[in-house]
């Protein structure tokens, strides 16, 4: 394997930075598996393709042996092109990046564009020491780059070394053409790296809990998500054939209700049962030998199964702490939290930013934490914030009735008409559906509030669970006051705090509450030129 | 980070307050334009409507005919009433522009007010439609990193004054975004 770093290229160490540099050979296999990864996720559009193609080899057998050499050897050639292809320079304090075969990218990272820094070790890395490394920058996605095989001690100096770049500022351009240098000597240990502190790891059982409590069956489904099709198509017609049929199952006239009735519990159970132990094979997956670190005010990472990712994000970027408990959590007294930074998604409001395999690089979540963790670390972050002691402003009784008016105009007639049709079955789904609603409404109602400390936003919100978001002020990026005729009439308002991260609306509360709010977090962002990244 | 925090104790009256904002109305000639081409689009189903109806007998498929008029009349219907919002709706649309920040307040049922800081701007456009060039109009949009849901827009400016805007934002001081 021959190493990837500059200085095994050319002589002169200073003009390191003047060439242009191929990543590791290892890099094909991680070019080969996405290409591989990128046909399976498109299956569904080359399934006509492969149905033509099934029915060919079917007739002809003896071709298939060159046809799956052939797509061997589009692969192999595919990623070696693209390793070829992939070439980077490393200059004062910008990435330069060229790629692609056919169509040719060109990307230039300046340092202190960079948003973030992901170093990840896939498992067919980990034996030759080989991280990828991939750079987000506040842009569009276009902007981002992908270094697929750098030696993992390179890849970490590189790493330490935009962020070190990140906090010295722009100015230092001297120095960092020094620091330049010292990265080509991978191998040898800077001098003066910091010492990382742990703030919290995760233990086996604290991931399983997290699993039960919160839903990551997708990880797992989505890693099926091409086979579904196939694994459901052929059901019916197998049970058929052993003398089961589904639907006959359900509308038999024969079966009493309670039979039917439980075997739909125990469907339902076992169904959930599945769920929740894929869910914790998924949380596994995602989280384990999981740590959070602090190193000169960045927080890392570090957690994964197969893969292991390590996630960098500066303090300075941090826009929001969550504090999420979902109903599950609260019966084992556990909250995840949520370190939100900017959203680059876009048109995700960040309430429920759906994470992927990594959990996605614009927040880091800290699964599974018990209360005291979840205090140290808030503190932590958000020295002087008051969550565990502020007071809460709840919406007004008002928010309920518009819900229960409209509860109350569509459930009336329906129960009517069964009551006069005499189908009882249905009212009682009714009446059951109509009691839910109104008691998730009731709740909702009681979690909404919100409350401002002078420099913390505090919101709570939730259902059966609760969610807390604080967020510092200063970091608002638009405030939104909002209010129906109706409110006006009654003096309530409903205000919205947008930040990077995403947007967040306490409806229903006193309009003069609702000003004086914005007034004051308005304040809080303009009185002094604060950067908010 | 917080060092240089300070947290004094500021009373109601101290700050300034959104609520003593003096809001200026958008261009008339705008609010006017608007109004015609709302008119334009309630008019356009009704009329698509007599045409249909005067179609001589066996021109459309016998099947399309009663479906186009159920389309249209709810069309018309949708128009109209945007039409009378529109009336209605238009001249509330106001802004304010204040030392550190831009308000925009709109809507009749749903009244809006939006503030945004001008030290949080990203970056300033100009747009203008074929209306708004006949008419030396222009409408500001403002970004910020709260994202695309969340861009501030304010339309049927007078262009002169737009420009005054997007200079008074381009040259506010306070507006370090880099970290």
């Amino acid at each position: 394997m021959t190493d990837n770093t500059p200085h095994s290229e050319r002589p002169a160490a200073n003009e390191s930075t003047k060439e242009w540099h191929r990543i590791s050979p290892i890099a094909v296999m991680f070019y080969a598996l996405r290409f591989i990864r990128g046909f399976v996720g498109n299956l569904a559009y080359l399934l006509p393709a492969l149905l033509v193609g099934y029915n060919q080899i079917q007739k002809n057998p003896q071709a298939a042996i060159p046809l799956s050499i052939g797509l061997a050897v589009l692969i192999l050639v595919n990623a070696i092109l693209s390793y070829w292809f992939f070439q980077y320079r490393l200059t004062a304090n910008h990435i330069e990046i060229r790629s692609g075969i056919f169509s040719k990218k060109y990307v230039n990272l300046p340092f202190n564009r960079i948003q973030n820094v992901e170093v990840s070790h896939p498992w067919y890395y980990r034996p030759f020491g080989f991280a990828t490394l991939k750079l987000d920058s506040a842009g569009s996605v276009q902007q981002e780059a992908n270094i697929a095989a750098l030696q993992s001690q390179f890849a970490e100096q590189l790493r330490r070394e935009i962020l070190n770049q990140k906090a010295t500022g722009a100015s230092a351009a001297a120095i960092v053409e020094v620091d330049a240098d010292d990265i080509d000597i991978a191998g040898q240990p800077q001098q003066g790296v910091p010492q990382e502190t742990l703030l919290n790891s995760r233990a086996l059982k604290d991931l399983v809990l997290h699993g039960i409590a919160n839903n990551r069956v997708w990880i797992v489904l989505g890693a099926l998500a091409p086979f579904i099709d196939n694994i459901t198509e052929g059901l019916p017609e197998q049970l058929q054939a052993q003398g089961i049929d589904s639907i006959q199952i359900f509308y038999a006239d024969s079966t009493p209700v309670w039979q039917l009735g439980l075997g739909v519990i125990v469907i339902f159970l076992v169904v959930m049962a599945l769920m929740s132990l894929l869910s914790v094979v998924g949380a596994i997956i995602t989280f384990f030998g999981y740590t959070l670190s602090k190193v000169d005010g960045k927080y890392i990472r570090r957690s994964g199964l197969f893969t292991r990712h390590e996630i960098t994000m500066p303090r300075s970027r941090l826009q929001m702490i969550t504090c999420q408990q979902d109903w599950l959590d609260r019966i084992f007294n556990r909250i995840n939290i949520k370190f939100e930074q900017i959203n680059s998604g876009g048109s995700n409001n960040g309430q429920q930013g759906q994470p992927s395999i990594t959990e996605g690089t614009n927040k880091i979540i800290v699964p599974s934490v018990t209360p005291s963790e979840r205090q140290d670390l808030l503190n932590d972050a958000y020295p002087d914030n008051q969550l565990s002691r502020i007071h809460f402003h709840r919406i007004s009784k008002r928010y309920l009735i518009r819900f229960y008016g409209l509860l109350f105009l569509l459930a009336t007639p329906l129960s009517a008409l069964f009551v006069s049709n005499g189908n009882y079955g249905l009212l009682t789904l009714v009446l059951g559906f109509s009691g839910f609603a109104s008691l998730l409404i009731y709740m909702r109602y009681l979690r909404w509030g919100v409350n401002f400390d002078g420099h913390f936003t505090y919101i709570r919100k939730g259902c059966f669970g609760v969610d807390y978001h604080v967020f510092e002020a200063y970091k608002l990026q638009q405030i939104r006051i909002k209010q129906s005729i109706w409110q006006k009439k009654h003096g309530l308002a409903s205000v919205q705090f947008i930040l990077a991260s995403g947007a967040f609306t306490v409806p229903y509360i006193a309009e003069g509450f609702a000003k004086k709010l914005a007034d004051s977090v308005l304040y809080q962002v303009e009185h002094k030129p604060r950067s908010w990244m | 980070m917080t060092t240089d925090y300070s947290n004094t104790q500021l009373h109601d009256a101290q700050l300034p307050t959104i609520d003593a904002i003096d809001f200026e109305y958008i261009s008339p000639t705008h609010i006017k334009c608007t109004r015609i081409l709302g008119a334009m689009w309630s008019l356009f189903f009704p009329l698509l409507l007599v045409i249909l109806v005067s179609l001589p007998k066996g021109l459309l498929p016998e099947a399309l005919s009663p479906v186009l008029t159920v389309i249209f009349s709810i069309l018309s219907g949708v128009f109209f009433l945007y039409f009378i919002y529109l009336w209605f709706a238009e001249p509330i649309k106001a802004y304010a522009l204040r030392e550190q920040d831009l308000s925009y307040r709109s809507g009749l049922l749903f009244r809006k007010v939006i503030t945004q800081p001008i030290a949080r701007i990203q970056h300033v456009e100009l747009k203008r439609g074929p209306l708004d060039r006949r008419f030396e109009l222009a409408k500001l949009q403002v970004f910020s990193a709260g994202g695309a849901m969340h861009t501030f827009e304010i339309p049927g400016l007078e262009l002169k004054k737009a420009q005054a805007i997007r200079q008074f934002i381009l040259s506010h001081k306070g507006g370090s975004n880099d970290g």
